[in-house]
């Protein structure tokens, strides 16, 4: 299956420059806020990423106690090999981009941030290997004097892929994925 | 789900449920099954989906992180796969065997049929 949405894909300018883009994005959302369970809203995950032009998805909830993460959920729409090797080797408490996402709103394409220090560049360096070569963080924030934020995270295993154009109009349909799983999970 | 231990919960939607609801006709398709290890506890929640086995897999310790990973199969062979890589195979033998057994089990009682 990821074989043939990879040759349906094109670039990702293509992808948003669609008439219909925004349409089907909205279609997504709307199922998913009618969903019955959480097993209806890990396919609208997958399909959602699909249509807003990504291979691979993860979006993950977490609560923190103070400065520590007590609590995560992940959501997965990507090999799920990554998650147990990532929880295995203990990335949340290194994750750059799980950091980025406690603390910052706006959507960014991963490799605009700047990542020196060795334990942090692992977490990067696993998901790159399956399926984030390139990839979108989405944060998603509760209200204030909530503890529980969210990071959508979309990926492509071709490097480049959300550097090459269309990230202005991806991230509208991003957004409105990312908004929509925070509310309903 | 029965929140076992005094650790925050993150709230979902789906935790609600009235009588009838989708939720509930599909509880045929559903299968919970867990276990204590020195560890903690590990639960594993299966569900027969139209587009294959969807999975739920909690971690509670008894210190650190609690987590929860959903996720689907579309087939049995992806989903044996990442089933023996899992740490209860050799934490938690039986809960393992019960794992396989209860999956084996949704892919071929619903092999012809629709989800509700």
């Amino acid at each position: 299956m990821q074989d043939a949405r990879s040759r349906d894909a094109g670039s990702l300018l293509d992808r948003v420059a669609s008439v219909d883009y925004l349409e089907r994005i909205g279609s997504v959302v709307e199922r998913m806020v009618n969903a019955a369970d959480q097993s209806a809203v890990q396919a609208l995950l997958s399909e959602g990423a699909s249509v807003v032009g990504a291979e691979n998805a993860v979006f993950v909830s977490f609560v923190r106690d103070n400065v520590d993460v007590s609590s995560c959920r992940f959501m997965l729409a990507c090999d799920p090999t990554w998650c147990r090797q990532y929880l295995a080797a203990g990335l949340i408490a290194h994750d750059p981009w799980l950091a980025y996402a406690a603390h910052h709103s706006e959507p960014i394409i991963a490799s605009t941030l700047t990542i020196d220090e060795p334990e942090r560049r692992q977490a990067i360096e696993l998901a790159t290997r399956n399926g984030f070569a390139s990839a979108v963080l989405v944060p998603v924030h509760s209200g204030t004097g909530h503890s529980r934020n969210s990071l959508l995270c979309l990926g492509s295993p071709s490097p480049g892929y959300f550097e090459a154009g269309g990230f202005g109009r991806f991230k509208l349909g991003a957004g409105a994925l990312a908004c929509e799983l925070h509310e309903w999970w | 789900m029965v929140n076992r231990v005094a650790l925050r919960r993150i709230p979902r939607r789906a935790d609600v449920d009235a009588p009838g609801s989708p939720k509930e006709r599909g509880a045929a398709l559903r299968r919970s099954l867990s276990a204590q290890s020195h560890h903690g506890l590990v639960q594993f929640t299966l569900q027969r989906v139209a587009g294959g086995l969807y999975v739920e897999r909690e971690e509670i310790p008894t210190r650190g992180l609690r987590t929860v990973q959903s996720m689907a199969f579309a087939d049995p062979t992806s989903f044996e796969r990442w089933c023996d890589e899992d740490p209860v195979r050799f934490d938690c033998p039986l809960l393992h065997a019960q794992l396989r057994r209860e999956a084996d089990g949704l892919w071929s009682i619903c092999a012809g049929r629709e989800e509700p």
